[in-house]
């Protein structure tokens, strides 16, 4: 069945794309030199919208100003930091859209311009565009869903864009002539950035320029054809297929990297997809405050209420020890999952756990692909030390009021938990 | 066979017949003149070129042929005003930057083209830029690392370059000379206080070298000198 990408997405995806824009941009702005370009002579210097309002005195001296583009660099990192912590997006969101389109602006003055950092740049008004709408109470509603089928619109129609163009300008002759050989020769042989240069290969072997033409064919025509990625599964994964493999090739061929746009291919996950619907019991070391920590974490996010908690000190942890026959010293080792008859242990049982939470965190779920051993061996470095590292607690931790309807404490309340069936939700009154 | 008149038909199982424009879905004329609007202000260029019309059709045709998918036209036509409103205006300043082919005055809303076209050949040319050591050992400079803001994943500094170099070239004028001159005292100073060799230049040479497309049919690799330059 058709849905729009993104339905239902709950505000921790909003969150997650907030840290994604904006620690994009601050990890550019903290890194990017900027000040240096103060050393290109000023011939080269061509300032667009907005740098062009400035006179051309004024715009000659912020571009050849140290402190000014210090100042830029600075106080865009601030204010890149600020919003991707969350800090009343409103009011650091739109300094941040500001400085970001001046630095984006300062860069473009000086040439070509880096169409995956406009993507994101677009996103990132999209983002506070909609922080803004959402001011109005009944306007709230649904915000991350809007937000993210917005982002992920404007997204896919920049690909529409320059797939268009290139159908009506380069017709079937940018396809069918020796043109992608001959700008995989040249941008590969180029000094440049990064140096991977395998487009060297295409004036070697006809095999390999025969790949880079279909290549740029089945690219050209998914880039037209993006926006329906929204709407229909298998497009988007077909997209996501071509797309995400064609941009990594891009870097490899030509030594130009879309880093921007292969990070924002996460907007093509669906954030308003919960992937697991049954519930679980977590069996966890009660006296341990990492664990009790991981435990709180869990309970914030989960939004469907599907997990249930059971400290191993408990009376309730020392039956569900004896049913799944689970010595103590093992658990004390590890953290478990419970699911139906089934018990799972150490990265395992993690990977259970966060699949019931809602998105982006269930995405981790594909850290399964990892072998179990390493997982594991992570795991178990953690869990040597995490007494060591985090402290240990003098005893049990005991829920409050409100974690009560989630934590089994006793006998009766398991029992209880597996009458009631899977997909009952518990009820502190209902239990005894 | 019996054959039932529509009025002895029970009303619950009428086929329900929306107009095509609302099967459709409502919203596809407006995108459609959203796309259209914005091909239109460039127009003074671009409307009368058979290839802009062309792009135009391609644009109107994947935004309509999404709005006819009922989930699609579900979500838009169900938007609150203002989030609709909002959304029309981001993809109509889209589709501006697009047609209007005016980057600097509607920057960022800019021209999505990515090669797009070219004149195929056998042979590429790009320019090296080498430093002359005091021992007239030569090392090649990399300005991309130099000015990472310009270099790192794109040609921005080698297009700038080759586009200074050839107006130089070209024209051979004193104002085309001094700029790409200008150009070269940059990479220089930007490679004696960040480059990470540790030694003096004395001097830098550009090289445009020429590669064939195909090693088999095209022409051989060349290089030559065609530039020279001294700090004064």
């Amino acid at each position: 069945m058709m849905r729009v990408l993104h339905t239902g997405a709950p505000p921790s995806a909003l969150t997650a794309l907030r840290v994604l824009l904006f620690g994009l941009w601050f990890l550019k702005a903290a890194f990017d030199p900027i000040e240096r370009l103060i050393l290109l002579p000023s011939v080269l210097f061509i300032p667009p919208f907005p740098l062009n309002l400035l006179s051309d005195a004024a715009a000659g001296w912020f571009a050849g100003s140290f402190e000014a583009l210090v100042s830029l660099r600075i106080l865009t990192a601030l204010f890149a930091l600020l919003a991707a912590s969350g800090l009343n997006i409103r009011w650091t969101g739109v300094p941040a859209c500001l400085l970001l389109t001046v630095y984006q602006a300062l860069v473009r003055s000086y040439g070509h311009l880096n169409h995956a950092e406009l993507a994101l740049l677009l996103s990132t008004y999209v983002f506070v565009g909609q922080a803004f709408i959402a001011r109005t109470p009944r306007l709230r509603e649904k915000q991350a869903e809007h937000t993210l089928i917005t982002v992920t619109f404007l997204f896919c129609l920049t690909y529409t864009l320059v797939g268009a163009k290139r159908f009506a300008f380069g017709g079937l002759d940018v396809f069918l002539l020796p043109l992608m050989e001959g700008w995989s020769v040249n941008m590969a042989s180029r000094v440049s950035y990064w140096d991977f240069g395998w487009g060297r290969y295409a004036a070697e072997s006809a095999l390999f320029a025969g790949m880079l033409r279909m290549g740029f064919v089945v690219g050209s025509i998914m880039e037209l054809f993006a926006p329906f990625a929204l709407v229909w599964r298998p497009f988007r994964l077909a997209f996501v297929a071509v797309m995400l493999p064609m941009h990594a090739a891009i870097l490899m061929i030509m030594n130009i990297g879309f880093f921007e746009n292969m990070a924002m291919f996460v907007l093509f996950m669906d954030m308003g997809i919960r992937r697991n619907q049954s519930s679980c019991i977590v069996l966890f070391d009660g006296v341990c405050h990492f664990c009790n920590r991981f435990v709180t974490f869990l309970q914030r996010r989960d939004a469907g209420q599907q997990l249930y908690f059971v400290a191993s000190q408990s009376e309730a942890g020392k039956v569900l020890m004896q049913q799944y026959q689970i010595s103590g010293e093992e658990v004390g080792r590890t953290i478990y999952a419970i699911e139906g008859s089934r018990a799972f242990s150490r990265s395992t049982a993690v990977l259970k756990i966060v699949s019931h939470l809602s998105a982006p965190w269930h995405f981790m779920t594909c850290l399964a692909v990892i072998p179990r051993a390493l997982r594991d061996a992570v795991y178990r470095t953690i869990s040597a030390n995490r007494y060591r590292w985090f402290g240990m607690a003098s005893e049990c931790r005991i829920p409050t009021a409100e974690e009560k309807q989630q934590f089994l404490q006793t006998l009766e309340e398991v029992e209880a938990f597996r009458s009631s069936g899977d997909k009952t939700p518990l009820a502190g009154e209902t239990l005894k | 066979m019996k054959r039932h008149s529509l009025e002895e038909q029970p009303s619950e199982t009428l086929p329900v017949v929306s107009p095509w424009h609302r099967r459709l879905g409502p919203e596809w004329l407006l995108w459609g003149g959203i796309v259209l609007a914005a091909g239109a202000f460039g127009a003074t260029l671009n409307l009368q070129n058979r290839r802009t019309a062309l792009e135009v059709l391609l644009d109107v045709m994947v935004i309509s042929g999404l709005t006819a998918v009922p989930v699609w036209a579900r979500y838009v036509t169900g938007l609150n005003p203002v989030r609709r409103l909002f959304l029309m205006i981001m993809v109509g300043l889209l589709f501006l930057g697009q047609f209007a082919h005016r980057d600097l005055r509607l920057f960022p809303f800019i021209n999505w083209a990515m090669y797009s076209g070219g004149t195929p050949g056998d042979a590429v040319t790009h320019e090296r830029i080498f430093a002359i050591l005091d021992d007239d050992s030569r090392i090649l400079i990399n300005p991309e690392r130099l000015f990472p803001s310009l270099g790192m994943g794109t040609h921005r500094l080698a297009n700038a370059i080759s586009q200074r170099l050839n107006q130089a070239l070209v024209e051979k004028d004193q104002e085309s000379t001094a700029a790409f001159n200008a150009l070269l005292a940059s990479i220089f100073e930007a490679q004696r206080r960040f480059g990470d060799h540790g030694r003096a230049i004395r001097s830098l040479e550009v090289v445009r070298v020429s590669l064939p497309v195909s090693k088999k049919h095209g022409p051989e690799s060349s290089r030559e000198i065609v530039w020279r330059w001294e700090p004064s």
